[in-house]
């Protein structure tokens, strides 16, 4: 345990060595932040989003705007804190953009179900935990995939989102059950036993 | 709170959303400095066996160099000064087609604070305030018009 608090710790020395770099317009700098941040940032957006195409479109400019911002980064944050905080600003923008398009244009993705190609290279588990969380509305959707997925503390959650860490709790513990219900509905929708039901028969 | 692990009961109750705000608040800020309390509740989560076989999803190949595409073209100066260097262009024609004194002062205030705009936006590689050096040229230009305007009439009524 102490090795890993020691590499962290040496981890996050890097990180702030190459993210003042960056600051001071170093190019290599600003080249490893992209190569070290853009898959969790389009990991984030493909979870907000639900689809490939607009999560590459949020991961890029999320990254500009990290990258014109950096000036404004404080240290005393966690760089991913405010990295998502960025990310879940453009996702809601992403998401106002969608629904200002015709909705025959552009298909709600939480109604969209994975082909049978996605579905063959993904367990069916996986396919129904993003179709659940793609049912969620956004607003409890963010909060479980910074936790959950991200691993971002309660803490650094509700300074990423700017509310009281009392709220993420409200919020976590409404989007936990939200999610739970749509998990269950699509899995006795496709006829395979729920992990709550697991749980019950384990105890 | 944060010295000791929670128990198992109130950490039940906590998972379920069945705990007080203020309680709720307590263990949260514990788990996010105990680890091992941290991972107790991630296991009593009725989805975490789901959580646990979730798989990330794969980044597509050439996001990352797509992104640094996109980097380096936001670096350069965006089409503002462009913006700028017209509303100077602008300016000069009405210094050139006017000829009262006055028009010709308000015309030479409004090249001055276009060609500050210019240096401005120039400056600014980033185009982070691109908005505020538009504004600033709009607010001039408007400022110029409204005193070679008072200006003139005041001329005219000097004459009549």
């Amino acid at each position: 345990m102490e090795a890993l608090s020691l590499r962290l710790h040496d981890n996050n020395e890097l990180e702030a060595g190459w993210i003042e770099a960056a600051k001071n317009g170093d190019p290599e700098a600003q080249a490893w932040i992209i190569d070290r941040f853009t898959p969790p940032l389009f990991r984030f957006a493909y979870r907000m989003l639900g689809n490939e195409q607009d999560a590459r479109d949020a991961a890029q400019d999320t990254m500009v705007k990290i990258l014109r911002n950096l000036e404004r980064y404080d240290a005393k944050w966690r760089f991913t804190t405010w990295m998502f905080s960025i990310a879940r600003n453009t996702c809601i923008d992403e998401h106002r953009r969608r629904r200002w398009r015709s909705d025959s244009e552009l298909p709600d993705v939480a109604d969209s179900a994975p082909d049978a190609l996605e579905l063959t290279s993904r367990n069916r588990k996986n396919e129904h935990l993003h179709e659940a969380l793609q049912s969620i509305p956004p607003l409890y959707r963010e909060v479980l995939v910074m936790y959950h997925f991200e691993h971002l503390k309660y803490q650094e959650i509700a300074d990423a989102l700017a509310i009281p860490i009392g709220t993420v709790m409200n919020r976590i513990f409404r989007a936990r059950a939200k999610l739970r219900d749509a998990y269950e509905h699509i899995e006795s929708r496709d006829g395979t036993p729920s992990p709550a039901t697991d749980r019950q028969d384990d105890a | 709170m944060s010295r000791q692990h929670v128990p198992d009961p109130l950490m039940q109750q906590f998972v379920d959303g069945e705990v007080d705000d203020s309680v709720a608040v307590a263990v949260a800020l514990h788990l996010d400095a105990c680890p091992a309390c941290a991972t107790r509740a991630a296991a009593l989560e009725p989805l975490a066996s789901v959580f646990a076989s979730s798989e990330d999803p794969r980044v597509p190949v050439g996001l990352v160099e797509s992104i640094a595409v996109a980097a380096r073209a936001a670096e350069r100066p965006g089409p503002e000064p462009a913006l700028a260097a017209g509303l100077m262009g602008l300016a000069l024609c009405l210094l050139l087609l006017g000829g009262a004194p006055t028009e010709m002062l308000a015309s030479s205030a409004t090249m001055m604070s276009a060609s500050f705009t210019v240096v401005g936006a120039l400056l600014d590689h980033t185009g982070t305030l691109a908005p505020v050096w538009l504004l600033s040229a709009s607010l001039a230009t408007g400022v110029a018009f409204v005193v070679a305007r008072n200006l003139e009439q005041a001329r005219r009524g000097r004459v009549a």
